[in-house]
């Protein structure tokens, strides 16, 4: 971990202007689902290391979605886009489902008991439940 | 396996009426062009890409030796069923189409299934997509760890999954069997006198016939939110017969220079000269690997140590390593890599001697642009730099120092 920080440090410096306006993103489930999701396992359901909820995406033309590659999966678009070619072409992961709109993905989460999603906060309805939220 | 394949496209049609199917693709277009570098014992300026389908670049632009596209059809036969074809046509080939992979993953439960049929072969760290271009961030995985003339294999594969704390494991074992016929990487040592050191003026040339039996191995993933690291062994038999090519050179006026080259490909019944009884190679390969990726936040380090050891007279062993860096920029991705690989003998065969025969390093320089979701484009430097200490081995595997350009456009759909 140590080098990890150092990578950062030094990083740092040259990545200042990559930071962009940011809408708080919320990390719903389906009312009925009672499980806990922490970011670490928000990770493994978006990278296809677990299959205990079944993930939903945002379609990648829609603005929250690199915002949530970043701060929900803790990489970049481009990053997670190579990392799922290599799981589709060795048949070891099919990518989460890509939904057009955030309405679309309440709706699936809501009649989907197994499923997770994402929406901007301030689009979550009470028809799903809010388990994480990412600033 | 071919009557595997037959029978399987038979039942398919019938049984994919209520399938599920999901099309998808990749591709690549790579161009490329050596510009500098020293001459080989032909006199060319090579740098070679890739020995499985032997492409190699020269001194002029070609677009013809890496480029690639594929088609994967995946049908859901069943809820536990899948069916996997893979069609891949290559430059190299003539654009002609091949059945890359062909095979069934049955799930036995949430953790575990089996896959049957053909498959890559999980060596290196990067060899089960080394074809999938858009998958990694170079234009090729460095061509001098992956050299190979078997990259796949028909047979079975186990795969098992667990969680232990924040790791999540993968686990598989495989064994198969694999044969490749007229592989052309072996015309590269015509005329180049080393390699099995045949008598003076017998050259080894053509295609060549390589098979690896009794495939036997197992590999061990495991992967955090920052690391993925992945463990691999396996062993085969290795055996290659090849056409014989014999240059009968006749000196007439005693002047060390050949003045007549007689050249005999075939027998005197016309059929081609093999040398299945010469074994070029009939000996047991072992691979062990340990490769990686490391995410740091604007950075990723992808690492593959290897070592591979032939149960051969001279006892052969190839110490083999790659290290590479990429600043993780969402658009513009930089990228700096190493690759070195050696080859050591072990054992004194007939006065031969030990030490190291044959080293080579590639440094690479880079940048990946994602243009759009589903391509990147990338321009890359590869440095190669023979390194060997080739005394008293002089040809043994002479390789030219050349510094090659190329680019790609590598994409999926």
């Amino acid at each position: 971990m140590l080098s990890r920080k150092l990578a950062l440090i030094v990083m740092l410096g040259t990545a200042g202007f990559m930071s962009s306006v940011a809408a708080e993103i919320a990390v719903i489930v389906n009312p009925a689902n009672s499980a806990a999701v922490t970011n670490d396992e928000l990770t493994r359901l978006y990278t296809g290391r677990s299959s205990a909820l079944t993930a939903v995406n945002l379609v990648e033309s829609s603005p929250l979605r690199s915002q949530f590659d970043e701060k929900g999966v803790g990489r970049s678009s481009a990053q997670l886009k190579a990392h799922w070619s290599k799981l589709v072409f060795t048949g070891k992961g099919t990518p989460p489902l890509e939904l057009a709109t955030e309405a679309a993905v309440i709706e699936h989460v809501a009649q989907n008991p197994n499923a997770i999603g994402y929406v901007a906060a301030a689009s979550v309805t009470d028809a799903v439940k809010v388990v994480l939220t990412l600033n | 396996m071919k009557f595997f394949i037959i029978i399987l496209l038979f039942c398919l049609p019938t049984t994919l009426l209520a399938a599920e199917f999901k099309v998808s693709g990749y591709g690549s277009i790579v161009g490329g062009k050596v510009l500098s570098g020293q001459k080989d014992p032909a006199g060319e300026v090579e740098f070679q890409v890739d020995f499985y389908d032997y492409a190699y670049y020269d001194e002029d632009w070609a677009w013809d030796k890496e480029s690639k596209v594929a088609l994967q059809l995946v049908a859901s036969i069943n809820e536990r069923l899948d069916a996997t074809i893979q069609l891949v046509a290559k430059a190299a080939d003539e654009w002609s189409p091949d059945i890359d992979w062909f095979y069934l993953t049955y799930k036995l439960n949430d953790a575990s299934k089996i896959m049957a049929g053909r498959r890559m072969l999980p060596m290196y760290y990067f060899s089960e997509y080394m074809e999938v271009g858009f998958a990694y961030p170079w234009i090729r995985p460095p061509a001098n760890l992956y050299w190979w003339e078997i990259t796949q294999f028909n047979g079975l594969t186990y795969l098992y999954n667990f969680e232990l704390g924040n790791w999540d494991f993968d686990f598989s074992a495989f064994f198969g069997k694999e044969t490749q016929t007229k592989i052309k990487s072996h015309d590269f040592w015509r005329n180049r006198g080393g390699y099995y050191f045949p008598p003076e003026g017998v050259y080894i040339s053509g295609t060549a016939d390589v098979t690896w039996s009794d495939i036997m191995g197992v590999n061990l993933a495991a992967a955090n939110d920052w690391l993925d690291i992945r463990a691999s062994y396996f062993s085969t038999r290795y055996t290659t017969t090849s056409d014989i090519m014999f240059f009968d050179e006749i000196d007439t006026n005693g002047d060390g220079i050949a003045d007549t080259v007689i050249e005999r490909r075939t027998n005197p019944d016309g059929t081609p000269i093999r040398s299945g009884q010469w074994s070029l190679t009939d000996f047991d390969l072992s691979f062990y690997g340990l490769g990686g990726s490391m995410y740091f936040t604007y950075a990723t380090v992808l690492f593959d140590y290897n070592y591979v050891t032939y149960d051969d007279g001279y006892g052969s062993r190839f110490p083999t390593f790659y290290i590479s860096a990429v600043y993780n920029h969402d658009t513009w991705q930089p990228y700096v890599g190493i690759s070195q690989a050696k080859l050591k003998i072990t054992r004194d065969f007939d006065g031969f001697g030990t030490g190291e025969a044959e080293e080579h390093q590639i440094m690479t320089l880079g940048l990946r642009y994602n243009v759009m979701p589903g391509a990147a484009l990338k321009f890359e430097l590869n440095k190669f730099k023979d390194k060997g200490d080739r005394s008293p081995w002089y040809d043994f595997s002479y390789h030219n120092d050349a510094t090659l350009f190329s680019v790609a456009l590598d994409f999926i759909f």
